[in-house]
């Protein structure tokens, strides 16, 4: 076990490398600098200006002061707010993120365990093949076409929750909920084929002839086995949400780092998106880790190996 | 000819509902007596009527014609973005899984590695450092695409590998590129339609999202997402402007993967039957 994980966070570091490496590289390939205003600067200012920054030295100067900045936590000079570093910026934002994103994924994973292993237990039945339409919907619904909708129809119509803005817990209940839907889809579909496909394995007969109670049967013997591809699914689906936050952050203004991402893709303020990109990186690393942890204590057949 | 028997046994509702959204883009901007892009500055906002069926907008220019002028954009960037991620996956995929060795263990490491990336992000990144274009769009969406047809590509083509024809058109002394050309992917087919058709609806969602976020299509173009991204300006007062693209779009998206899951269904049931 303990070798898995370091294996792991050996191949993670030369791929975080390379996403740094790859950032840089197209920061420096991006036609226009940073500053290329409406109205031209003097070319002392511009100077100047790329002093400060640093633009005027070396690339292979450039290129090993901003892997070591990254090192050290330190993405850099945002290039539109002036004022700010990078990192001043994601940190303002990244608890907002990480709590909208959170809450949406544990809202995903219950709703979907619950409404999966429901349907499961009613296979073929017709509250079976209402969630699993309804499974279908909710999955080809992309989050920034829930969202807005949702606002519109408890926002504006019926005023049950506020449209947009940041603050209180009722500000959460529509971002959560957009969020939170296209993964639920997902987990319930994977759920229920994992507890109907398990249901009939010889070793749940086996336990059933042992008279155990079905509570017991359901939360030691079925789910451990029927819940694997739902947790290897937990790796994309965290990928997902962070994808699906940049929009729901512009749509209720939340102040995450998803609404920095893109304003700083459309005022082409490279440090910030490429300090965003490596941040939701290393996110997605690690979590993809954890998945695979989970996995391996999971399943009994690897429980105890070394490997 | 598993395909074709497959495409005969399709659930209809969605068939009828997807062909009547893809003939009015096609054929209603020729009917309609408003383009896209004319605009009536004295009749802006104007809600649903029997002159324009869903209103006006910012700019008073009819809302119908430009829900199909960008229905038009839309479907043809997801049916272009999934023939060239098909391209690239199909002939990497079986590459990797006909040559193997090495070269299958870096290629399909490769993908393993590009995988793990927010590669979507990348997308925007790259839209942000080279600019914003049509044809970038598609190798954007390809891009993102490709990874998971080369998998299933590279699996199927290992098994293929293994079997009989193969070994004899390989002892026939046939020269390998004839081989994957003639043996191997005419024998790939099932997987490859059941995921491009499941690809077409993600498409359009990834050029959707990209639009939404104002770095795809571009004015006075325009397709569902950016509707969607103006709509949601206006959503308070005009909420005609939100309603109707986010609903075109929804439903062809659940019409295109239900239709999807459909040929898969179909497909493998003849799969598990000993084809």
């Amino acid at each position: 076990m303990l070798r898995m994980i370091f294996q792991r966070l050996i191949i993670a570091v030369p791929t975080l490398f390379v996403i740094i490496t790859l950032a840089f590289a197209m920061i420096k390939v991006a036609p226009g600098g940073p500053f290329d205003g409406e109205r031209a600067l003097s070319k002392a200012v511009q100077d100047n200006l790329n002093r400060q920054y640093k633009l005027d030295r070396p690339l292979l100067e450039q290129y090993a002061h901003y892997v070591g900045g990254v090192a050290r936590g330190d993405f850099g000079p945002s290039f539109q707010y002036r004022d700010q570093s990078v990192t001043g910026l994601i940190r303002q934002g990244l608890p907002a993120s990480i709590l909208v994103g959170g809450i949406a994924l544990l809202c995903a994973l219950g709703a979907g365990l619950g409404l999966g292993v429901w349907a499961a237990q009613r296979a073929g039945r017709l509250a079976d093949r209402l969630v699993m339409a309804a499974a279908a919907t909710g999955l080809a619904l992309p989050s920034f076409v829930i969202a807005p909708l949702l606002a519109l129809v408890f926002g504006v119509a019926l005023r049950w929750v506020p449209v947009a803005g940041w603050g209180g817990p009722g500000n959460l209940i529509l971002p959560v909920i957009a969020l939170a839907v296209p993964y639920a889809a997902s987990i319930a579909r994977l759920t229920r084929a994992g507890v109907v496909e398990v249901s009939s394995a010889p070793f749940v007969r086996t336990a059933r002839g042992k008279n155990i109670s079905q509570t017991r049967l359901l939360w030691r013997h079925i789910l451990p086995r029927a819940l694997m591809p739902v947790v290897s699914y937990l790796g994309p689906a965290a990928a997902g949400i962070l994808t699906g936050s940049v929009v729901i952050e512009t749509i209720f203004q939340i102040p995450g780092i998803g609404r920095y991402f893109v304003q700083g893709a459309l005022n082409r303020d490279f440090t910030l998106v490429m300090g965003v990109v490596i941040v939701y990186a290393a996110l997605i690393i690690v979590f993809n880790l954890i998945v695979d942890i989970a996995l391996q204590w999971l399943d009994p057949r690897t429980r105890g190996q070394s490997t | 000819m598993t395909a074709t028997n497959a495409m005969t046994s399709l659930p209809r509702a969605p068939m009828a509902v997807l062909s009547v959204i893809v003939l009015a883009c096609l054929f209603g901007p020729f009917i309609m007596p408003y383009t896209a892009e004319q605009m009536d500055l004295l009749d802006t906002y104007a809600a649903p009527s029997l002159a324009h069926p869903l209103g006006t907008d910012a700019l008073g220019r009819d809302v119908l014609a430009r829900l199909l002028a960008a229905g038009r954009i839309s479907l043809a960037v997801g049916l272009a973005a999934t023939l060239a991620s098909s391209f690239i996956g199909i002939s990497y995929g079986a590459l990797a899984g006909y040559r193997g060795g090495w070269t299958d263990q870096a290629m399909m490491r490769f993908v393993d590695v590009v995988y793990a990336l927010p590669f979507l992000f990348f997308v925007i990144v790259l839209m942000v450092v080279i600019g914003r274009h049509m044809w970038l769009i598609f190798i954007a969406i390809a891009a993102v695409e490709w990874l998971t047809m080369a998998r299933i590509v590279r699996g199927q083509t290992v098994s293929l590998k293994q079997m009989e024809f193969i070994q004899a058109a390989r002892a026939l002394g046939l020269p390998p590129w004839r081989i994957l050309l003639r043996h191997i992917v005419p024998n790939l087919r099932s997987p490859v339609i059941v995921f491009a058709t499941l690809s077409i609806p993600q498409a359009i969602m990834i050029e959707s999202f990209l639009s939404f976020l104002g770095l795809g299509v571009q004015e006075p173009m325009t397709s569902w997402g950016s509707m969607i991204k103006s709509g949601v300006v206006d959503m308070e007062f005009a909420p005609w402007l939100l309603v109707s693209p986010a609903v075109i779009l929804a439903v062809t998206l659940i019409c295109l993967t239900v239709l999807g899951d459909a040929i898969r269904d179909a497909l493998d049931k003849r799969a598990s039957a000993g084809l």
